[in-house]
């Protein structure tokens, strides 16, 4: 089956980002496709590069980065809910005029539109709230 | 295009947080992809309804003008599900969304392709 994925819950704050990779993991190990990754409201913090959680505890924003590189799984990052979170790629950086950006690479800034395709090529859409 | 049903469920009061705002900027974007888009609003995502607000005052955006919107886009179906018969009955909202019983809630979700709740 083909599943695209949408997460809303922040990562650490909530248990959205987790249950989800869970989720992701289980369902490639059984031959399953996951087709798209999207990142929304408070998920898309998942998608900074300077969070560093303590040594001894999950680091969730690399073991998403992990599995997606792993499975080779696109990750889509809501622009217009990351801009308003201070989430921002190069080229946003430039067009508001910030000094920073601090997106990781395996992310990608698109808009809701990704969402509505994900949800027409994939067979189950599947929520993760916060 | 391909089309799929989508049904966006909203049960969170207007302006205490985010939710209602993000959860219609989906429904507008599904529907400029000429995706057929329903809204359910549950318990106290009925409040959203009522067009006598100001949420500039707390600051946050007036989502009645989106609303308003919603016939250009196509988002004609919408619907209230709520125990609060006074709340039901209120002008504002009995213009705008059908009231709908258990039975008719559960018809909506096995109805549409999508669900989406928040």
């Amino acid at each position: 089956m083909k599943f695209a994925i949408l997460i809303l819950g922040a990562p650490y704050s909530s248990q959205a980002p987790f249950s989800a990779l869970e989720f992701c993991r289980a369902a490639v190990a059984n031959n399953h496709e996951i087709h798209r990754v999207f990142l929304y409201r408070d998920a898309v913090q998942l998608s900074t590069r300077l969070a560093t959680p303590p040594q001894d505890e999950l680091d969730i924003y690399g073991d998403w980065v992990a599995f997606s590189k792993e499975h080779n799984i696109e990750i889509i990052t809501c622009i217009a809910a990351a801009a308003r979170r201070g989430v921002i790629d190069e080229s946003e950086a430039k067009r508001h005029n910030r000094d920073a950006y601090n997106i990781n690479n395996s992310f990608q800034l698109s808009g809701l539109g990704q969402l509505v395709e994900a949800n027409l090529i994939a067979d189950r859409l599947i929520t993760f709230g916060a | 295009m391909q089309k799929k049903s989508l049904l966006i469920i909203l049960t969170q009061g207007p302006n205490a947080s985010s939710a209602n705002q993000e959860a219609l900027d989906i429904a507008l974007a599904a529907a400029s992809f000429d995706q057929p888009v329903s809204l359910l609003f549950e318990g106290d995502g009925v409040y959203q309804l009522l067009t006598e607000q100001d949420p500039n005052i707390v600051g946050r955006k007036n989502l009645s003008k989106a609303m308003k919107a919603f016939p250009i886009y196509g988002i004609e179906k919408l619907y209230a599900f709520s125990d609060n018969n006074t709340l039901l009955d209120n002008k504002s909202i009995e213009a705008v969304a059908k009231s709908v019983g258990e039975a008719e809630y559960a018809g909506l979700i096995r109805s549409h392709a999508t669900v989406l709740r928040f």
